[in-house]
């Protein structure tokens, strides 16, 4: 494992912390004053449907000052990017759109199955995914995109009856 | 003794034991990998045990915990590479013994001091978990409204670096269960007219949107795979085996890591790293030899696997006994009883008491069969340790995405768990624990009933809450474990 160098720039105020807790803060209040008065009812039953709604909502945005302000401080007086604080292990240069290329290719996946069945979304799927991640061996690939799917897909069908994917149900929750 | 043997009868049942081995099996494999865990190993096997019997079910996901968290000391001890927090304590001296050609040997303390410290802590489990429920029974909607809060403090508390975000998380993971129809009036909460919103969010998906397809992204951004480094071959047959001489080292640590392990399992928020580490510092203690810790020392192998495991039994007692997770694990098998409609808690022993006996029969003889296994099958575990992460991802991937559509096979659960699959890898850049969404998430619906019950009951009287002596004891228990956390985060700062 190789750790990473401690650069010298001084801590931007802007750092992931910072920008976070106002998400959250913005987030929250944002709930709080444009969507609970249209979602959360405040007549009909007990009287209490908005009450701890509107507690919890407020006590998020306490805590989410209480981080502001920390992580401020915080930032104010570190002299090193926070980034190295996180501890992150990276060898080499990382590919910055490899996690994009992997997440898109896995919600395809998930729209596939209903137009080309389990095991073809399957084995294309583990194909795309295997070859972005550096995976050259044509038999391993083979083996866990063609074979897997289908090993899997006749065990749980016919020892657990699982019905994997049911093409009807997938293409109603679609529409 | 009764219970015991109720326990006993569970297991007389030959599809029981089929799927406790599966469960078993499949949680060493699944552990061993590098990349997986165990919670993410049963977030995974949870949806596709629907069509099981409750008993069954709850049985082959205790046994995959069980198998998962040993798995995990395998990559620990052979790759240097903990696959959880948990099994930092062993990999310092389980893969300093793996570099002296005692991989087996080590490996094999891991197993000894895992089976024995999970024992103790089921047995425990075994004899006190019905007798906190006797006493809960005695509890009305005031004391499970504080006993609510004071867990969510205490869980937030104690399970990260920042209680800020801990407590967030929390209160994050109660504003999720609020969606839904409010479960006293049936009014739509936070639906924005959506059918798909009326049923809530889903807890399975949920759980494996952040734990198993969170975790995939953090590992995606590791360009190194864990590779194992050169391990010479044993020197002498002892080199492979546990010794009397090694028994007679391991005895103490193991016996004192069970029973700390047992003591953190019961707190709820403590989890399994506590345990191990606990469990490893009180085996250097007791040792003669402390300047072997580090280098190879047998003693803090057997403390620490025995203070992990011991956690597992002893976190079920709150959970059984009050319906309140201690961990992300609890939660993963709140999961589990939902699934069949059982709800955890004093009552399940009333209601479901085959339920409640047949997994502790499923506890004890998961133990035995890790033993088995891992003694017959080692080496070929061993092996599984190298699969390549380009190999493993993909396929676990695809078990998640599936795993989430199977729930309700519906569409919608799959983009929950995407959505929480993001929430989950944030948290992580962030480091904010995401185990306190999912407790908060658990924990809401307890908190919401029982408040708004104590509130009619009381005619909206809040100065009730602090009228009760449990109530009262718990608040204390709750500022205590903030006013701690405080403290020790100030200390560290300086």
């Amino acid at each position: 494992m190789v750790e990473p160098a401690v650069p010298t720039q001084r801590t931007s105020l802007l750092n992931p912390d910072v920008l976070s807790a106002i998400a959250v803060l913005g987030g929250t209040l944002a709930l709080l004053l444009l969507v609970f008065p249209s979602q959360i009812p405040v007549s009909g039953g007990d009287g209490l449907e908005a009450l701890l709604p509107t507690m919890v909502c407020l006590f998020i945005a306490f805590l989410s000052v209480i981080w502001l302000a920390s992580s401020i401080r915080a930032a104010m007086k570190a002299g090193y990017s926070d980034a190295c604080k996180t501890g992150e292990l990276k060898v080499g240069a990382v590919d910055p759109w490899r996690q994009k290329r992997l997440l898109v290719t896995t919600a395809c996946y998930a729209v596939m199955v209903s137009f080309v069945g389990y095991v073809i979304a399957s084995a294309i799927l583990i194909t795309t995914f295997s070859w972005i991640l550096g995976e050259r061996s044509k038999r391993a690939i083979f083996v866990l995109a063609i074979v897997f799917p289908l090993a899997l897909n006749a065990f749980l069908a016919r020892v657990l009856n699982i019905r994997f994917t049911d093409i009807d149900n997938f293409l109603a929750g679609l529409s | 003794m009764e219970a015991f043997g109720l326990a006993f009868q569970a297991l007389l049942d030959i599809q029981n034991i089929l799927y406790l081995c599966i469960g078993v099996g499949a949680g060493i494999v699944l552990g061993a990998i590098p990349g997986l865990s165990a919670s993410m190993a049963i977030a995974i096997i949870i949806p596709f045990t629907f069509v099981l019997p409750p008993v069954a079910s709850l049985i082959m996901m205790m046994g995959a915990y069980k198998g998962g968290i040993y798995g995990g000391s395998i990559a620990a001890i052979l790759l240097n590479a903990p696959g959880t927090a948990a099994a930092v304590a062993t990999v310092k001296d389980g893969h300093a013994l793996a570099r002296q050609g005692r991989g087996l040997k080590a490996l094999k303390v891991s197993l000894f001091a895992s089976a024995i410290g999970d024992t103790f802590s089921d047995i425990v489990l075994i004899l006190s978990a019905a007798q906190l429920a006797r006493i809960a029974l005695e509890f009305g909607p005031i004391e499970f409204t504080v006993i609510a809060v004071a867990s969510l403090t205490l869980v937030a508390s104690l399970s990260g670096k920042s209680l800020v975000k801990g407590l967030i998380g929390a209160a994050f993971g109660i504003l999720v269960a609020f969606i839904g129809l409010d479960p006293i009036s049936g009014l739509p909460r936070l639906t924005f007219g959506n059918a798909d919103f009326y049923g809530g969010i889903g807890l399975v998906p949920m759980l494996i949107g952040l734990l198993p397809m969170a975790e995939v992204l953090i590992r995606l951004e590791q360009t190194q795979e864990a590779k194992g480094a050169f391990l010479p071959k044993p020197r002498a047959p002892s080199d492979s085996k546990v010794t009397l001489s090694d028994w007679q080292r391991m005895t103490k640590p193991i016996a004192a890591g069970s029973i700390v392990g047992t003591i953190v399992g019961i707190i709820p928020g403590m989890g399994p790293t506590i345990g191990a580490v606990v469990g490893y510092d009180n085996a250097k203690k007791l040792s003669k030899n402390r300047e072997e810790f580090g280098k190879g020392s047998v003693e803090g192998i057997a403390g620490a696997e025995s203070g992990n495991n011991a956690v597992s039994g002893a976190n079920l007692i709150p959970l059984l006994g009050l319906g309140i997770p201690g961990d992300s694990e609890a939660v993963i098998l709140i999961g589990a009883f939902l699934i069949h409609g059982l709800t955890p808690g004093p009552m399940i022993f009333r209601e479901n008491p085959e339920v409640v006996y047949g997994l502790y029969g499923g506890l004890l003889a998961a133990n035995l069969l890790l033993i088995v296994f891992a003694l017959i099958l080692l080496p070929q575990f061993v092996k599984l340790s190298r699969i390549r992460t380009a190999r493993i991802l993909p396929v676990v991937m695809i078990l998640a995405t599936m795993g989430a559509y199977n729930y309700q096979q519906s569409f919608f659960d799959v983009v929950v768990a995407f959505v929480f699959c993001g929430v989950g890898y944030l948290m992580h850049k962030i480091e904010a624990p995401r185990a306190t969404i999912m407790i908060g998430f658990i924990l809401a619906p307890i908190l919401e009933n029982n408040f708004r019950r104590s509130m009619l009951i009381t005619d909206n009287d809040w100065t009730a809450f602090i009228s009760s002596p449990i109530g009262n004891f718990l608040w204390l228990l709750a500022i205590a474990s903030v006013a701690y956390s405080v403290i020790v985060h100030t200390r560290k700062r300086r």
